[in-house]
């Protein structure tokens, strides 16, 4: 400033000078009363944190484009940064305290009650709410607009210059509001939701701490950020990884993640065909130590995942036979050229030509790989399965005539028991006709899961008995329940009538109906009953004759 | 791998002495052939690669033997010392014959508890990843309802329990028509006294001439006289006793003089078993109770597991001690047959076996397929007698317990 001498040309200038440095002391004094005007509005953890956070720019335009500024004397102004070096110190510890207590939701307890005006836990839950706001309108592309920062703008932060260069604030993966530039903000928003998911996945079997306003929690990542000493695992590390467990934890947990498993597995299962899903390695291996092949592919347990992991791999293994095809035929091309090629070298030369077929046995020999699947080819032409001759066994004998004679009786289920017992004590009278029994096409419906026996019972709810011991499965589906009904089976009266047998016949001696064999009452008179034929007539028809028969008397 | 099977050996020896042992009733079938390598089975290619994909390189003497003629559908008697792979033997047979496409039970597999039947059904489930084979555990102390949907749903391969088993024959759930395989796995066991009539109604259900394979690490004389009656011209796969016992496990004993002193040594001895994991046999139920409750008296963290626990629990103790978060477990002879926990380098035998098989197989839960082992057995006076009458009868050595035990886990 002293090297280079200021030299005054003209007295308007003077006063132009004068006029400019009024014009700019008024700005700033302007500028600084609006600052403190607008922080007002905020709270005093606001301001701290925001003139700490950016105020050298406003600083250094000052003392760049302001002349008194220019002026001021070198030991003045390192008083100044020294005193504000000072402050700015205690303003960062203090944020620094604010913070912790902000996020570990502090509430004073008696004594304590005078020494923070704040309710940081009541201000953390405030905080946290307006940014979920902020993060919503992000969510929805709607970064913030010019008004909601026109408070900022007034304040120590500098004009945003490009559109990019904008603070925006955000949501972080714990609830808490930040602030970054609005070119960052995709990168950090998905660095987040990884975070996010991260933290989903570690705090699983925890209860959600967030759910619980007004109790002193700290939240996870609080304990994580400060509160953790080093080496010290208050529950944020995986179950898998952990090593100093307690045998009962680790239990629980083991019961737990059985639980997991056994409920998807439920889940998984369709009402009717329960536990009826494939079960392979991985669903009972149950992390068991073992060491197995390099070749292992642990496969998902979901089985339509299985089944797509399957087709990869042979898709894959398919793959690299055609590519092993392919590279040996060319191989065998560029061969036969080689060899095309030194024959006709060497008949140029006049030198007999070499005995190729030497050559292609080495070449075979090297290849170990190519032999072992030859072999395993020439293996595979065996002779034929072996079989025993019959009956040359002791446990065999008399097996097959056993078994005819019911030897694998089905064991009753308990409704057939009852059934059973319940018929021998019911009162004959009260019994079906034995013509239920007697119908031939009729067997209980069996309820076996989808399966039914094809052959007919002799008698009423009997069980066919199946030599193999397997019930066949239907071929064609199989009617509902209420299709069958015990009278389906017996045929409609109509056809019966057709073959009822000549009145007298039937009429055998029955202790039980004596009735049967008495001769017809006087009143029917010498003519010989009559006898009604139903044979394919109309209900009106049989009315009619009977009607006559009844005024014949 | 590293254990060169005793079967590969007596092959080569059967030529050798062939008119010194003509005498002997039960050998090794002549001719059987030996395939050095899972690709020449003529495998089908998803088992092979389930083969591969569960950790297996070469067969085992065992397998290059067996495997083949079970899959020709000869019946077979497959004796190889514990834990050579007797288990991947049947199960890789069983597969290769399979018809997928078919969901009927076409093999079934028998063994003599549950804890085995499980680990059979987790084996064939490995080992058939790849073809989606479906194999139902059926054993007792289950949901029968779970069973019957299970069983009505298909299921390709059963591995059971006899008792279980038979009763979803009887229910008709298990359908028997299309089994044409029925292994006995842990054979001598089977057939003994105790599930002998259970194995015999189950075989009358089987269609006649149902092919038959037995496996055991020990077949005693009697068990195979009665082989006949169920069994056509078998093919016999034996090992000699005195090729019994496994060189990677070394056997110790402790001697004490008084019972009470077995628990301070256990005590002892307890930073050596919690090296890799490690398994205490007692005699009875009762003393797995008291030695357990005596141990975690003492503050040592210990589980147990016995046949008169509910089966919930005993799953969940299996499945503690196969995840590695329990190191020591103390059983019975519930625990003594087939069970295999890679993890188990040593054994106590905290009160010596009932009989000479049982130390075989007892010995065997450590030193798993060509693995080191170590087992350790406590004697009193009078058990030294019994301790050298095994030594003579498997030409074994047990050598008094040295002070670095722990630098041979």
């Amino acid at each position: 400033m002293t090297d280079k001498p200021f030299y005054i040309t003209n007295v308007s200038a003077i006063h132009n000078l004068k006029a400019e440095l009024f014009r700019k002391q008024e700005a700033s004094k302007k500028k600084s009363n609006a600052a403190s005007g607008s922080t007002n509005s905020i709270s005093g953890y606001q301001v701290a944190k925001n003139n700490f956070l950016k105020p050298k720019p406003s600083a250094k335009k000052k003392s760049s484009t302001d002349l008194e500024q220019a002026e001021v004397s070198t030991d003045a102004l390192s008083e100044e940064s020294l005193s504000w070096e000072k402050a700015k110190i205690k303003l960062a510890q203090k944020e620094k305290l604010y913070d912790r207590l902000k996020q570990a939701h502090y509430t004073p307890e008696g004594d304590e009650d005078d020494q923070y005006l704040v309710d940081f836990g009541r201000r953390a839950q405030e905080d946290r709410n307006l940014a979920r706001e902020a993060a919503r309108n992000l969510a929805s592309n709607n970064i913030k607009d010019e008004d909601d920062f026109s408070e900022d703008e007034s304040g120590p932060y500098p004009q945003p210059s490009v559109p990019a260069e904008e603070w925006v604030e955000y949501e972080d993966y714990l609830g808490r509001s930040r602030r970054c530039l609005r070119k960052d903000l995709p990168s950090i928003l998905e660095e987040n939701k990884k975070l996010a998911a991260d933290m989903s996945g570690r705090l699983q079997p925890e209860v959600s701490t967030e759910a619980v306003p007004g109790i002193l929690v700290a939240p996870p990542a609080t304990v994580q950020n400060f509160a953790q000493p080093a080496g010290f695992d208050f529950g944020q590390t995986p179950m898998s990884v952990r090593t100093l467990m307690s045998d009962d934890m680790r239990r629980e947990m083991e019961r737990l993640e059985w639980e997991k498993n056994e409920k998807g597995a439920e889940d998984a299962d369709e009402p009717d065909v329960l536990g009826a899903r494939p079960v392979h390695y991985q669903a009972v291996r149950s992390n068991e130590v073992r060491n197995l092949g390099v070749g292992y592919y642990a496969f998902s347990t979901d089985e339509g995942e299985r089944q797509k992991e399957l087709e990869n791999l042979k898709s894959a293994h398919e793959a690299t036979i055609r590519n092993r095809a392919k590279k040996d035929a060319i191989s065998a091309k560029r061969k036969a050229e080689k060899d095309a090629r030194m024959a006709k070298l060497r008949e140029r030369k006049g030198l007999p030509p070499v005995d190729t077929s030497e050559t292609s046995d080495k070449t075979d020999e090297f290849d170990e790989f190519e032999r072992s699947l030859q072999s395993k080819e020439e293996s595979k032409v065996d002779e034929p399965i072996y079989i025993p001759k019959p009956g040359s066994r002791e446990w065999d004998r008399g097996k097959v005539e056993q078994d005819l004679q019911n030897l694998l009786p089905k064991s009753k289920t308990g409704i057939e028991n009852f059934l059973e017992k319940s018929r021998a004590e019911r009162n004959p009278d009260f019994a079906p006709p034995s013509a239920y029994s007697s119908a031939p096409a009729f067997t209980a419906p069996q309820w076996k899961r989808g399966q039914r026996t094809e052959k007919p019972g002799t008698a009423f709810n009997q069980m066919p008995f199946d030599y193999s011991g397997e019930r066949a499965p239907r071929e064609d589906p199989i009617p509902p329940m209420h299709d069958y009904q015990p009278w389906d089976h017996i045929r409609p009266w109509r056809e019966r009538t057709e073959e009822l047998p000549d009145s007298t016949s039937d009429r055998v001696a029955d202790p039980d109906r004596p009735w049967n064999n008495a001769p017809p009452p006087s009143s029917y008179g010498e003519s010989p009953p009559v006898r009604m034929s139903f044979n394919k007539a109309t209900e009106e028809e049989i009315r009619k004759a009977a009607w006559e028969l009844f005024n014949k008397k | 791998m590293a254990s060169t099977g005793g079967a590969a050996r007596n092959g080569d020896r059967k030529v050798i002495f062939d008119s010194e042992e003509a005498q002997l009733e039960f050998e090794t079938s002549e001719g059987v052939e030996v395939v050095p390598s899972f690709d020449n089975m003529g495998l089908r290619e998803d088992l092979l690669r389930g083969i591969y994909a569960f950790g297996f390189e070469r067969p085992s003497a065992i397998q290059q033997r067996a495997i083949k003629p079970i899959v020709k559908r000869r019946d077979v008697i497959a004796q190889a010392q514990s834990g050579t792979g007797k288990t991947a033997t049947f199960s890789i047979s069983i597969l290769q014959n399979l018809d997928i496409q078919n969901r009927e039970t076409q093999a079934l597999v028998l063994s003599p508890t549950r804890e085995l039947a499980q680990q059979i059904q987790k084996v064939i489930l490995a080992l058939g990843d790849y073809m989606s084979v479906q194999c139902h555990a059926c054993i007792g102390g289950t949901n029968v309802g779970e069973d019957i949907r299970k069983l009505d749903y298909g299921q390709h391969v059963v591995s059971g329990t006899p008792g279980r088993v038979l009763d979803m024959i009887k229910r008709r759930n298990l359908r028997t028509r299309n089994i044409k395989l029925l292994v006995l796995d842990e054979a001598d066991e089977m057939l003994n006294r105790g599930f002998k009539e259970q194995i015999y109604d189950v075989y009358r259900h089987l269609p006649p001439d149902t092919q038959v394979v037995l496996l055991s690490a020990t077949l005693p004389h009697e068990i195979l006289e009665i082989t006949s009656k169920f069994m056509t011209d078998p093919i016999r796969i034996l090992v000699k006793r005195d090729e019994l016992t496994l060189e990677g496990i070394k056997q110790f004993f402790v001697a004490v003089e008084k019972e009470e002193w077995k628990f301070d040594t256990l005590c002892d001895l307890y930073d050596t078993l919690t090296i890799t994991q490690a398994v205490i046999f007692c005699n009875t139920k009762r003393k797995v109770d008291w030695l357990t409750e005596k141990m975690r008296q003492a503050n040592f963290t210990v589980s147990a597991m016995h046949g008169d626990m509910p089966q919930k629990e005993r799953d969940a103790i299996m499945k503690e001690f196969r995840n590695g978060s329990s190191r020591v477990l103390i059983s019975t002879d519930v625990w003594a047959r087939g069970i295999d926990v890679q993890q188990v380098s040593l054994v106590i035998n905290y009160d010596l076996p009932n009989n000479r098989e049982l130390y075989i197989h007892r010995i065997g839960r450590s030193g798993r397929f060509g693995r080191k082992g170590v087992a350790i057995n406590f004697v009193k006076n009078d058990d030294i007698r019994i301790l050298r009458d095994i030594e003579q009868y498997y030409s074994t050595q047990i050598d008094e317990m040295p002070m670095n035990v722990s630098d041979l886990i």
